[in-house]
């Protein structure tokens, strides 16, 4: 079975049966024939050859139509646990010859139709159904075609080899404690730094003086805090520990939804793993980061072993 | 532009109902020439009448008037014919429930089954009539048939399968091209029964005639016409009435059913001191359809367009459409043969290595108490004259094993039944023998000079070769006690007159050029009807021994047909796949180049990339830095996706230019 990202088809591997409509067509060119042997009429004979042999040739072109196809995955958007994935696929013509009703799907029973010409791709979707977190290992996808005549139908099979990963499914924490947040971001601002100043605000009692701006406190201007991009105005970090007692894959799914909430709110935000720790960011690739990160929670470290080889 | 649909959808979408109704009357077109004219009414209201639904969607028909309609429809059969058996009545009552069925297309389902069922309604076509014209028609409605086919299983919502009829015809011919080779390997080796399966009431008799074969049972036919058959007139000498054999075909091979005529070298003409006590004549041949010339026993001269054949026949260049006299000799007295080379000998005493044993038995036994050949035959008539053997028109079903049961069980006969059993028993005791087909006898027409001789004159007798006095005729016949010929066939003879009718005579020397030409057309016919419709059991045989192949089995028959088919299948195939995948070295070309490319990291080509994102994509990087790139691929895109196929030096300039590219700066 052919595999990788861009797949053509292998000739040994491509099966051809005849469908329904192809045993009832064999059963109607036995009777021909039965009716030409018995009235010795050699055009009848001949009308019956000729089926015969346009269904044997039926054979090459239905079975050629599927091949010198170049399929294609291209990148997906992030998909999260029990979500479908419309995994697209391009299909590209790469002999020059235009395929037609070239179906693809996860079974033959279940196929999505499309025309692939000879001088242009066409994208087609094929739902794929994210059951478990962690590295996608997509589906065998089926290729399959009756054209030209629907006497025949052909097959293939193939996976691509991907690096679509799936994230646990977001779940919201049963008792959100965002007093906690507060202080664990403090710890945070002061190891860290916190660079993105979004502006400055009148001292109020009680607040950390670590947060006091003392630039401006030393030009006169008067006792400022330094605000930050959120309006939390809080450094965040997410633990594993902050859900004691609950499950690995809730903890992974609770996590998952904070990561989510907090990177929405533009927050800047780390993430403490048992086996990973990611340092505090912000912005899509560090969100992306975090969510690889709960999604191969638990992967044995082979992964890095062959990146680093 | 290009969009996906889900199978679930693409079953649920209309059909293309016009394809689907043009191949349906193209199929039913032939057969209105042979079913009752109301039946065409009815299914062409019936196609109207689906293809104005399916263009108004909210117009449907109630089921109950379909089934009304299915209903009188065939009671109307039923009327016509009183029964639903036989060829006709069967063959309406298909092409009734046919028609109809098209108001029943719901679903793909329904509509693949029609379409299917067409090809059948194609053979059924063929019961009626074989001509040439309606067979050559009939690939009209299979290319329909194959269209609406493809329409059903197209995503573009186009009637005809590519969109346009020449499309179509260029695509299907792609398989027909396959598949004819296909068709004819399948036609020549695929075994042939000697005899039907079954027999249905109703079926057509085989059409009479002298022919190259005889089968035991079809000269009956022609014995009990009245019809003439030809008019001779003598130039001088007039032979005696019951020396007048008249010779059209000599058969020579039995195949344990039926003699046949094997292939014969034409004689050159015969000496001057041969005509010596000749009888010369001339002819008047209704027309036959065959190339047979009836002459005289034995003919020593050929009219034109026609030539003496070493069997002692003539042969006319052509088949003979009309009324045609020619002049002819002959001699009576002609010795033919006179040595047998062992070739001639061997193939004159072949039989058949297995069946009608006894009768192999019998004549060995015979020969064996008899001291000469000459012997041998003298006996074998006098035991016809002497023991109970009958002639008659009627002698009833023989068994498969044909010799033993007429000459041992049954002895009731026609001419062709005592001379085959004269030549099978001369060759089963090793003497040369054959069959010779023609006429005996004549009458003078009483008002003028000229003798009639008419069909029902049509027999058949032996040539026994003999040391020293080559081909001797003997007609068992005539050695029938008189007591024991039928008393109708006697009172019959002597109350026949003829005259002339009205017909247009030709002249064999004198053919013009239109008559060429509708000669020559009648050739094709006549090779349409030998080759094609006459492509029987013993023809087959006939085409493998010409080939110097004989004996074939049945299932070797199979075994070659399919080695040639799967070998025809195999090859075309491998050729397509072939032409395909190495045809294209430019776009080996582009790959190795993008590759190139991809390794050097300068870009990240995605799969789908065509070579116009790549230029842009170069372009952004570093526009003068790859300029040299740009323009090869320009060029290659122009070549690539040309509408006519590039010149070859054209590809191998861009090849090299591909190949040079350099990618590191």
């Amino acid at each position: 079975m052919p595999k990788g990202k861009s797949v053509t088809l292998s000739q040994r591997s491509t099966y051809i049966l005849p469908t329904g409509l192809g045993f009832f067509m064999g059963l109607i060119l036995l009777l021909m024939l039965v009716g030409a042997t018995n009235y010795q009429n050699n055009l009848a004979f001949l009308l019956t050859f000729l089926v015969a042999g346009i269904g044997l040739v039926s054979m090459i072109f239905t079975y050629q139509n599927i091949q010198g196809i170049q399929f294609s995955l291209i990148n997906p958007g992030e998909v999260f646990v029990g979500e479908t994935l419309p995994l697209p696929i391009s299909l590209r013509s790469i002999n020059r010859t235009k395929h037609f009703s070239i179906g693809i799907g996860l079974d033959k029973k279940n196929v999505s139709l499309v025309d692939v010409p000879d001088d242009n791709y066409v994208t087609l979707k094929v739902d794929v159904k994210a059951v478990n977190r962690g590295r996608l290992e997509l589906p065998r996808i089926t290729v399959m075609s009756v054209f030209p005549f629907g006497w025949l139908r052909t097959w293939a099979y193939f996976r691509f080899d991907t690096d679509i990963i799936v994230y646990p499914e977001p779940l919201e924490p049963a008792r959100l404690d965002t007093q906690n947040w507060g202080q664990e971001s403090e710890e945070g601002s002061r190891v860290e730094g916190s660079e993105d100043l979004y502006g400055l605000k009148p001292y109020q009692d009680g607040e950390p003086l670590t947060r006091v701006d003392w630039k401006s406190y030393a030009r006169e201007r008067g006792m400022f805090i330094r605000e930050f991009a959120a309006h939390e105005s809080a450094d965040l970090c997410l633990n594993w520990e902050d859900f004691p007692g609950v499950d690995n894959e809730t903890r992974l799914s609770y996590l998952t939804y904070m990561v989510l909430e907090a990177s929405s709110n533009q927050l800047n935000f780390s993430l403490e793993l048992p086996d990973k720790f990611v340092e505090y960011g912000e912005g899509d690739e560090h969100r992306k980061k975090c969510l690889k990160a709960l999604a191969l929670f638990g992967e044995a470290p082979q992964a890095s072993g062959t990146s680093h080889a | 532009m290009h969009s996906s649909i889900s199978q679930i959808e693409f079953e649920k979408r209309a059909m293309p109902i016009v394809a689907i109704l043009l191949a349906h009357q193209l199929v039913l077109i032939p057969l209105y020439f042979f079913i009752p004219l109301w039946i065409a009414v009815l299914n062409t209201l019936v196609a109207a009448t689906v293809f104005y639904c399916a263009r108004n969607p909210h117009v449907v028909i109630n089921r109950w008037i379909k089934v009304g309609v299915t209903i009188v429809a065939i009671a109307g059969v039923y009327m016509a014919f009183r029964k639903f058996s036989g060829r006709d009545a069967g063959v309406s009552l298909i092409a009734v429930m046919y028609g109809l069925k098209i108001l029943e297309i719901q679903t793909k389902r329904d509509a693949n089954l029609v379409l299917s069922l067409s090809f059948f309604l194609l053979v059924a076509g063929f019961f009626f009539t074989q001509e040439p014209l309606i067979a050559f028609y009939q690939f009209i409605p299979v290319i329909a048939i194959l269209n609406a086919f493809v329409a059903m299983q197209s995503l573009e919502k186009f009637e005809l399968a590519a969109g346009n009829l020449k499309g179509v015809l260029k695509d299907l011919s792609r398989y027909l091209v396959i598949a004819i080779p296909i068709m004819i390997v399948l036609f020549v080796f695929f075994p042939r029964l000697s005899g039907p399966l079954w027999r249905m009431p109703g079926a057509s008799v085989a059409t009479t005639g002298v022919s190259d074969l005889m089968s035991l049972s079809e000269i009956t036919e022609l014995q009990t016409s009245e019809n003439i058959a030809f008019r001779v007139t003598f130039n001088g000498d007039v032979p005696n009435e019951t020396d007048m054999y008249w010779r059209v075909v000599v058969l020579d091979e039995f195949d344990g059913l039926s003699w046949r005529r094997t292939n014969r070298n034409l004689l050159p003409d015969m000496d001057e001191t041969v005509f010596e006590g000749s009888f010369d004549y001339s002819i008047t041949l209704e027309p036959t359809k065959t190339n047979y010339l009836v002459a005289l026993d034995k003919p020593i001269s050929s009219p034109q367009n026609a030539s003496l054949v070493d069997d002692q026949t003539v042969r006319s260049r052509f088949r003979l459409l009309d009324r045609t006299r020619y002049q002819l000799s002959s001699k009576p007295s002609l010795i033919i043969d006179s040595s047998l080379s062992q070739v001639q000998r061997s193939k004159n005493v072949r039989i058949p290595s297995s069946g009608n044993a006894d009768s192999v038995d019998w004549a060995r036994d015979l020969r064996a108490r008899v001291n000469s050949d000459e012997e041998f035959v003298n006996e074998v008539l006098r035991i016809i004259n002497r023991e109970e053997y009958y002639y008659t028109l009627t002698p009833g079903e023989m068994d498969e094993q044909i010799i033993d049961s007429f000459w041992l069980d049954k002895r009731r006969g026609f001419c062709e039944h005592y001379a085959s059993s004269l030549v099978f028993l001369a060759r089963a005791a090793n003497i040369p023998a054959r069959i010779v087909i023609g006429y005996q006898g004549a009458e003078k027409n009483p008002r003028t000079d000229y003798w009639i001789v008419r069909d029902a004159n049509a027999h058949a007798w032996t040539e026994i070769w003999f040391e020293g006095r080559g081909w001797v005729r003997v007609d068992p016949t005539a050695a029938i006690a008189s007591q024991r010929i039928e008393e109708s066939l006697l009172q019959e003879y002597g109350q026949r007159l003829g005259l002339f009718d009205d017909f247009e005579i030709v002249e064999l020397d004198q053919v013009g050029l239109l008559k060429e030409l509708q000669y020559w057309m009648d050739e094709i016919n006549s090779g349409w009807n030998d080759w094609i419709l006459d492509y029987n059991q013993s023809r087959q045989r006939q085409f493998f021994q010409n080939w110097g192949i004989s004996g074939l089995s049945d299932h070797m028959l199979i075994i070659i047909m399919l080695s040639i088919v799967s070998g025809l299948v195999f090859i075309s195939g491998l050729k397509w796949f072939h032409g395909r995948t190495e045809r294209d070295p430019l776009a080996q070309r582009f790959e190795n180049l993008i590759q190139r490319f991809e390794q050097q990291g300068i870009l990240k080509v995605e799969p789908h990339f065509g070579p116009k994102a790549i230029i842009d994509k170069l372009n952004k990087i570093d526009e003068t830095r790859f300029r040299e790139h740009t323009q090869v691929l320009n060029r290659y895109i122009t070549l690539r996706y040309a509408e006519r196929t590039p010149r070859q030096e054209q590809i191998n300039e861009l090849e090299k230019a591909l190949t040079k590219l350099k990618v590191r700066s």
